[in-house]
């Protein structure tokens, strides 16, 4: 990280392989659009490279990348036109099979819609749990707020998530 | 029954390992008496495992050359954002509006200087008001084509109006 600050792009490139997997997971997850997460997983990154050169490694990497995205998210869900199951992007998807995977199966296409009912931040604090794997602290510090505030957020989410995928038969 | 709602809210925490010890025999002691309770205990477990059917697909495969296309563009129009001088930091930006600012500055000064050199103690770009009241109208004006005018007339009228009352008049 400190020698892409000096402009090493070589290092960037190391760091965006490395990283690349589990940022594309979270971005997808919450927005539940490929376009999309891509679009927020390459401003995640130019913007980590924009930060290089002031970057203290006071805290986890992944912490820190980690709130990037997650604000990146946020803001482009806050921005975004309602999502529908059926979205059919004008543009030609590079990836064509990613939705076709996504739309397969019933409880799949459930729960997308489950977590896309839910506000912005008890999903980002469900996709962070669930899908990234991280703790209480390490939510909190990519949502920058406290364990206390992520327990709430969880509590709320799983408990809508409980009542919407029920009454879908889900669970 | 009345204990569910308060009990209802420690579930999440609860299946995450968070409450302590005291809470937990609690909610324990609860759970092993209220179905309802239990039965959305199990809910709540259940969700965890429903969300992982969701998968992501991996990513775009051309996704890590699209970033650092973009990388490779962003350096190259970028100007050098940062110097370093005398060890210390100084942004690019910054750098440039320091240096804006002074040269601003030193113009102001010389050019106060030589405004100063030019008009000297005393002297003013401007007359005083008070001399050009003084001013006789006639030469100012060059009004002496009245001069012939007999007293009172018109013309001595104008030439009294534009000069300044002095003690003792004219």
């Amino acid at each position: 990280m400190l020698d892409a600050g000096r402009g090493d792009l070589s290092a960037f490139e190391e760091i965006v392989r490395r990283h690349q997997g589990w940022a594309w997971n979270a971005a997808y997850h919450f927005l539940g659009h490929a376009g999309e997460a891509e679009d927020v997983v390459q401003d995640a990154f130019l913007r980590l490279l924009d930060a290089a050169e002031r970057y203290r490694p006071t805290a986890s990497f992944k912490t820190y990348f980690n709130r990037i995205v997650t604000r990146l998210c946020v803001d482009r869900k806050r921005k975004r036109q309602p999502l529908y199951v059926e979205d059919i992007p004008d543009t030609a998807d590079p990836a064509p099979l990613a939705d076709e995977v996504m739309a397969k199966g019933e409880i799949a296409a459930a729960v997308k819609a489950a977590l896309d009912a839910l506000p912005a931040k008890q999903r980002m604090a469900v996709v962070l749990r669930y899908y990234q794997g991280l703790d209480y602290e390490e939510i909190a510090a990519a949502m920058e707020t406290t364990p206390k505030a992520v327990e709430r957020l969880l509590a709320r989410g799983r408990e809508g998530l409980r009542a919407i995928l029920g009454a879908n038969e889900i669970l | 029954m009345r204990w569910c709602f308060r009990y209802r809210k420690s579930l999440s925490a609860y299946l995450d390992g968070r409450l302590s010890a005291r809470r937990c025999v609690g909610l324990e002691r609860h759970l092993a008496a209220c179905e309802a309770c239990r039965k959305a205990l199990d809910d709540l477990r259940a969700v965890g495992p429903a969300l992982t059917a969701w998968q992501a697909p991996p990513p775009p495969p051309y996704m890590v050359t699209r970033i650092l296309a973009r990388a490779r563009n962003r350096q190259r129009e970028e100007v050098p954002r940062r110097t370093w001088r005398r060890g210390v930091f100084v942004p690019g930006l910054i750098r440039r509006v320091f240096a804006g600012a002074t040269a601003a500055l030193l113009i102001g000064v010389a050019a106060g200087w030589l405004v100063g050199r030019h008009w000297g103690p005393g002297e003013t770009a401007i007359p005083e008001v008070s001399q050009t009241l003084e001013a006789d109208p006639v030469e100012v004006y060059s009004l002496d084509y009245l001069g012939d005018a007999p007293g009172g007339s018109l013309a001595d009228c104008y030439l009294t109006l534009l000069s300044e009352p002095r003690a003792g008049g004219d």
